[in-house]
């Protein structure tokens, strides 16, 4: 038995098959010149939470315009599950968005707000989706007040509800951090990853690299309008000279390692240490140092912080003001 | 469409520039019955027949509707047209709303006919308050009687609320080059401000080159050249051909500035 939100989201199963998000080749140059977009290719898979990373003006709200029709892009082909995107088409309604400061009808209440919101997009104003999506929101105490008197972020929950409504099975939110406070900021954490674990797929952008390491589990950086580096995570931060290792003697195992040649720094994080190699250095060697000084090693991984490695993509691709 | 015009109508109606407006143009009538009432008729020399209803506006109190058209048509309910027309995409633009609604499978050219067909009903609004709102303090003011024109035709109080409701239908079409002017100027900037100046700028524009003789014949393209034509309804027979000219004039521009405002809004990137 579905229900009623799950109702909403019954799409032909062909269609959800497909890539969430397919864009090849992208192209946008506005009437003043400037290159948005210049040739960008990028795919979501279904269930992922991924992230757009870039400076600010890299071209990040742009191309989720162009994902839903609001910007005609000069070349490329967007397909949203399988579908070309175009101004007004049906697949649209298959996403959920939030661009920018959400904007409301200020003189009318929340609720009318996405009543009216529901009914312009061919659904009934009094549909059981609004209240779904008003408590998913966790809206319910303000909805029936007037727009203009919320707070900022009663107006980024409310955008989010709306967003939300009719369940669409994608959501696009582009910096849905912004102008949050520090509590704000952990609830919409913490509903993008409870919508996540309902199998939505969701694209966000920011440059917040913390809030995206901490929600994503994929990421794509943009740079001058182009992807410069996207994969897991993991696949992002590997690519380092610094390693997380856990020992069963961590004192002793930092003595050891400063003394060898090839090691630059060792400190202790959490319940092991990361170490940090000279380039020329190779990792497999580590663990025979700490053999040699028996200690057991239980774990070694790359440790390098998103922001690391995001701003060594940058730097490797000319960023300025680097 | 009927869910695109019940929301477009759900978000104007309730708002205080909608009533304010509104009662402005309810108000302006009273006032102009109010100074008729406390300062006599007018003897100026005037300009045109529809002028000549503020010198027997005293004598009946249908005479006060045709007053106050005459009087608020070439400014104050330009203005209001412009506003009505002129704030149906900036005003969405600036709440943030048109991303919004934009980025779900609503056709921009229902949307847009949506908005046009909104600011016309309010435009109808607007003119009938003038109307009506003259009527009922005319007819309180100065009773209701048959009205006899400056030229002494004398028109039944039936044939004179005929003559008024055509003559404020009349209005209504003699704006329709002005408010789709601001109407695509609206697709085309965010600025409010900028959209309703545009249509109260073009009337402006129009009656001053109305002003000029030099131009001859030319003046009866302009916008504003038969907003007053009205007036010839009150002579007899009552000659309908300057009305028609008039329509004919309004059409071409209401045409190519309602396609300019599809064209451009069907194809602009949505970035407000």
């Amino acid at each position: 038995m579905y229900s009623i939100i799950d109702m909403y989201s019954m799409q032909p199963s062909s269609m959800l098959q497909a890539l969430p998000v397919q864009v090849n080749g992208l192209v946008k140059r506005f009437r003043n010149g400037v290159v948005a977009v210049n040739g960008l290719n990028l795919s979501v898979e279904s269930g992922q939470v991924f992230g757009l990373l870039g400076l600010n003006g890299a071209g990040k709200t742009t191309t989720l315009r162009m994902l839903l029709g609001l910007v005609r892009p000069e070349r490329g082909i967007i397909l949203i599950f399988g579908n070309p995107v175009t101004p007004g088409a049906p697949v649209l309604k298959n996403i959920g968005s939030l661009i920018d400061t959400p904007g409301f009808v200020p003189h009318l209440t929340g609720l009318q707000n996405l009543a009216l919101y529901w009914e312009a997009a061919g659904y009934g104003r009094k549909s059981p989706a609004i209240e779904e999506a008003v408590v998913l929101a966790n809206l319910e105490d303000a909805i029936d007040r007037e727009v203009r008197s919320y707070s900022f972020g009663m107006r980024q929950r409310l955008g989010i509800a709306r967003a939300l409504l009719g369940s669409p099975p994608l959501l696009i939110l582009d910096e849905p951090t912004t102008g949050l406070d520090p509590k704000q900021v952990r609830e919409m954490r913490s509903l993008i990853l409870k919508l996540a674990a309902q199998g939505k797929t969701i694209l966000l952008s920011s440059h917040l690299l913390n809030e995206v390491e901490q929600v994503c589990s994929h990421a794509a950086v943009i740079h001058h309008g182009r992807i410069v580096a996207s994969g897991s995570l993991d696949d992002l931060t590997r690519q380092s000279n610094m390693l997380y290792m856990e020992v069963s003697n961590s004192p002793v195992a930092s003595s050891v390692l400063r003394k060898a040649v090839g090691v630059i720094s060792v400190h202790d994080e959490g319940n092991g240490i990361v170490v940090e190699l000279a380039p020329w250095m190779q990792r497999e060697t580590i663990p025979r140092i700490l053999l040699n000084a028996n200690i057991d090693m239980t774990a070694m991984m790359p440790r390098r912080k998103l922001e690391e490695a995001f701003l060594g993509m940058l730097e490797e691709n000319g960023a300025e003001g680097m | 469409m009927g869910s695109l015009l019940r929301t477009e109508l759900a978000k104007q109606l309730p708002r205080p520039r909608t009533w304010l407006t509104l009662a402005f143009m309810a108000f302006i009538p009273m006032l102009i019955t109010v100074a008729f009432a406390l300062g006599g008729t007018a003897h100026a020399a005037q300009s045109s027949i529809a002028n000549d209803f503020l010198l027997v506006a005293t004598k009946s109190g249908l005479d006060m509707p045709l007053a106050a058209l005459d009087a608020t048509a070439p400014f104050l309910l330009v203005v209001a047209a412009s506003l009505f027309a002129g704030e149906a995409i900036t005003a969405e633009a600036s709440w943030g709303t048109l991303r919004a609604l934009l980025s779900k499978p609503i056709s921009r050219s229902r949307l847009l006919a949506s908005k046009a067909i909104v600011g016309t009903s309010l435009i109808v609004v607007a003119c009938l308050a003038v109307s009506v709102f003259g009527l009922i303090s005319g007819a309180i003011a100065f009773g209701w009687h048959p009205i006899v024109t400056p030229d002494a035709v004398t028109f039944s109080q039936e044939a004179t609320l005929v003559k008024i409701l055509v003559a404020t239908l009349y209005t209504v079409i003699s704006l329709a080059s002005l408010a789709s002017f601001s109407f695509f100027i609206s697709t085309v900037t965010d600025s409010t401000i900028g959209a309703v100046a545009s249509g109260t700028g073009l009337a402006i524009v129009s009656e001053i080159l109305d002003n000029i003789p030099a131009l001859g014949h030319l003046r009866v393209i302009l916008p504003t050249h038969y907003m007053l034509a009205w007036g010839e309804l009150f002579i007899q027979p009552a000659n309908w051909t300057p009305m028609l000219i008039g329509i004919a004039v309004q059409l071409p521009y209401t045409i190519i500035f309602c396609a300019l405002a599809w064209w451009w809004f069907t194809r602009k990137d949505i970035l407000s």
